[in-house]
């Protein structure tokens, strides 16, 4: 029995020890040695003035060499309200706050913010808001070497064998007893999945961040390079520590690439190469004399840049009765966007739409995918011959 | 004996460690003290019961379509509800326009409804791609069929519904079909009876607040008076503040597409918003010193000594405000923020050229703040 006993000891010990080092993942303070090093040197303390007092949290250079990842409650306040005087103190590692010489002065930022992200408290504390809680802060000067960002991080995040890390300036990790002070911490690499809560809103068990953490860089292991795939949001110190990230995608791309136009807007002459992709449709058809029947052709945009930046149309049709005419595209998405109105054409003129601009919602997306025209007669008119479709094209600008 | 019952006690005791150690759980949050959370009204359903199995689907409509209301209506897990809805949505887009859009007309008029569990979400290009009900999901749509179709079954809806989801989305549906401005009219007296509905104000729906977008895009300085009206006037606090937030953000996005609707409410009525003092300076730091209206209006504004303290304090301390907040939003995109380049040297000019006029001595303090600030934050340390 005393066998039993021992071996029950030898379980439980295993057991709590195997849990230990595989399910709990602490921070400790960066070695010194390796803030120098990618991706340490490029994570950075962030100070910022919000409702009248100064807090702090933590980004990273990503993307260009003036711009920070952090989360969305470090740039905007309860009910919305920006924070001021965002500063920004990179690879900081001491006990003591870096004072007013250790900071640079960030001249803006572009957050993710909807009309409803505080649907479900006031405050920015829940699942909805977490889902939107991410932003992008730039300088007029060089930061640092800056990280790479996945595109879309959620395939790294929910990967079981993708190891992770997360990196930033946690104020107490209570659980050893210990302060964090201004020491750049980073949890020990680790594989466990995240998983999602709400839209981009994921989290992880057992990862020890805490309080001055948030806006922290979450870390995938790419090959041989850490990349970033989100930014901590939300999190708790200790054995139950849990952490919530904002996970990144078009959106945080697109936060980006403002935020790269707004932070070298002083400086003359620059510009960012776009490409125009056109896609033709000139299938042959025939628009019916047939009230509400529409003509359907697709166009399919396979490559293209990051997002939109202006988007035209043309379309031609062999007709008499142009005014009875309806045309309307309609996006990957399913957005309808009108072309052509009833009465907005005069009858006895074949209809030839040539580059009309429809960039309107459709700027700062994503271009792939089908698209759709519509072209339809609104009036069955007896004895009016059927009208030709002789062609549609799209030409879509991106960078 | 007791050394069995010991190690058994001992086994359940490492059990129960292990299953308490690897249950999943929730986090606190960090970084901001909780608060009381707001009540959330669900839109009022209509009933099951209905003319439902009178109504002839085509094959492909109605079995999508039924399944997204029985995956909804037992509360399946999210992906799977959503990967419903995607599913009717593609089968949607695949009928002729005018097909889908009967096929959604009729079976929105059964009436036949369910709560979907999910939080109302804007997809994008301004399509849902979380309905919070059934009838949500149809109506989000219907707006991707035929025009006129759309047009008239959603001006029904918006005279009918007591839900303000579907409320939000028929406006949408209009606000879509709002060619060269032609229904500006009809947007602006249907947001502001939205505006009006009892109980949508002080317990608003996430679909509510969204429909804040309609009012940008149509814009104009009746929108920003409408805006504006709705700042500070619940009763409750918490519902103030998020509508208060929705608002201000509207006003924000209004401000850098329309300056001038911003500045002619404010010159019809000096008194405009001037309850919500640091909304109102945080419009005001939008201001651009290169265009001609906007630098007159600023020259005369930093001279004024009868701006409230928390007004002034937010403007000097963010003029020229470059920061922005995007989404995906109902009807508008994203503000064209390339125009905002060069702005801080334009305006650091402009205030030393103001430094040398007598009659800006009263605003020295504020300009000589905004300058240094500039100046510091594009310098190189």
């Amino acid at each position: 029995m005393k066998g039993l006993i021992s071996a029950g000891v030898i379980v439980l010990s295993g057991l709590l020890t195997a849990l230990a080092q595989s399910y709990h993942y602490p921070s400790y303070p960066v070695d010194q040695n390796l803030l120098g090093t990618t991706p340490y040197s490029s994570v950075g303390l962030l100070d910022f003035q919000s409702d009248g007092y100064y807090f702090r949290g933590s980004a990273a250079v990503v993307e260009h060499e003036q711009v920070v990842y952090t989360c969305g409650h470090n740039v905007l306040s309860v009910g919305g309200i920006e924070s001021t005087e965002l500063l920004f103190s990179r690879a900081w590692s001491d006990r003591r706050a870096p004072g007013w010489v250790g900071f640079v002065g960030l001249r803006g930022f572009l957050a993710h913010g909807s009309y409803s992200s505080l649907i479900e408290t006031a405050g920015p504390d829940s699942d909805a808001a977490f889902a939107t809680d991410f932003a992008v802060a730039y300088a007029r000067f060089p930061l640092g070497e800056p990280l790479t960002a996945l595109a879309d991080g959620v395939p790294s995040i929910i990967s079981e064998t993708t190891e992770k890390m997360i990196i930033g300036y946690p104020a107490r990790l209570d659980f050893k007893n210990r302060n964090g002070g201004y020491l750049q911490h980073a949890t020990g690499p680790f594989t466990r999945q995240f998983s999602q809560i709400a839209g981009q809103f994921y989290e992880v068990q057992q990862a020890t961040t805490g309080s001055g953490n948030s806006g922290g860089p979450v870390m995938v292991l790419e090959g041989d390079e850490w990349k970033v795939a989100g930014v901590l949001t939300n999190g708790t110190t200790g054995w139950f520590g849990t952490a919530g990230i904002y996970v990144t995608d078009s959106v945080a791309t697109n936060l980006a690439a403002d935020a790269i136009t707004l932070a070298t807007g002083e400086t003359p002459g620059t510009t960012w190469p776009t490409t125009t992709v056109t896609v033709s449709n000139n299938q042959p058809g025939i628009v019916a004399n047939r009230a509400g029947r529409y003509l359907r052709r697709t166009l399919s945009v396979k490559s293209a840049g990051s997002y939109v930046t202006s988007v035209s149309f043309s379309l031609t049709v062999s007709t008499n009765s142009g005014q009875e005419f309806r045309a309307f595209i309609r996006s990957p998405s399913g957005r309808i966007t009108p072309l052509i109105e009833p009465g907005d054409l005069a009858n006895g003129s074949a209809i030839s739409l040539n580059q009309v601009e429809a960039t309107g919602p459709f700027w700062a997306t994503k271009p792939a995918g089908t698209w759709s025209v519509f072209v339809g007669d609104t009036v069955t008119t007896t004895g009016q011959p059927d009208s030709p479709f002789l062609g549609a094209e799209l030409a879509i600008t991106s960078r | 004996m007791w050394k069995a019952r010991l190690l058994i006690g001992l086994l359940i005791l490492i059990l129960t460690a292990a299953a308490f150690l690897l249950w999943p759980r929730r986090p606190m949050p960090v970084q901001h003290e909780p608060e009381a959370p707001t009540v959330r009204t669900q839109p009022a359903l209509r009933s099951s019961a209905g003319a439902d199995a009178a109504v002839e689907h085509s094959p492909g409509f109605d079995a999508e379509a039924g399944k997204f209301f029985e995956l909804a209506s037992r509360d399946a897990p999210a992906p799977e509800i959503r990967a419903g809805f995607l599913a009717l949505k593609k089968r949607v887009h695949e009928l002729p326009p005018d097909g889908a859009a009967a096929e959604l007309i009729r079976e929105l008029r059964t009436g036949r409804d369910t709560t979907t569990g999910l939080a109302f979400r804007v997809g994008e290009h301004g399509t849902i791609a979380d309905p919070t009900t059934y009838r949500v999901g149809l109506l989000d749509l219907l707006g991707q069929t035929e025009p006129e179709a759309a047009l008239a079954f959603s001006r029904e809806i918006l005279t009918t519904t007591a839900s303000a989801d579907e409320f939000a989305i028929a406006l949408r549906n209009v606000a879509w079909l709002n060619v060269d401005g032609r229904f500006n009219a009809e947007l602006t007296n249907t947001f502001s009876a939205m505006l009006d509905r009892p109980g949508w104000l002080t317990n608003p729906t996430a679909g509510f607040l969204e429909a804040f977008d309609v009012a940008v895009a149509v814009g104009g300085p009746a929108m920003a008076i409408e805006l504006a009206s709705v700042i500070g006037v619940s009763s409750e606090p918490a519902g103030s503040r998020i509508t208060e937030a929705a608002a201000a953000l509207a006003l924000e996005r209004l401000m850098i597409r329309e300056p001038d609707a911003i500045l002619s409410a404010i010159q019809q009525n000096a008194q405009w918003l001037d309850w919500a003092p640091e909304i109102r300076g945080s419009l005001l730091a939008r201001l651009d010193v290169r265009e001609g209206r906007q630098n007159a209006f600023l020259r005369d504004y930093l001279t004024r000594t009868t701006v409230p303290e928390a007004e002034m304090s937010r403007f000097v301390r963010t003029f020229p405000d470059l920061s922005f907040r995007g989404s995906h939003r109902l009807v508008t995109g994203p503000e064209k923020i390339e125009r905002f380049r060069g702005i801080d040297g334009a305006t650091i000019r402009q205030i030393n050229e103001w430094l040398t006029d007598p009659t800006m001595a009263p605003a020295v303090a504020r300009l000589e703040a905004i300058r240094d600030r500039l100046i510091r934050l594009n310098t190189p340390p």
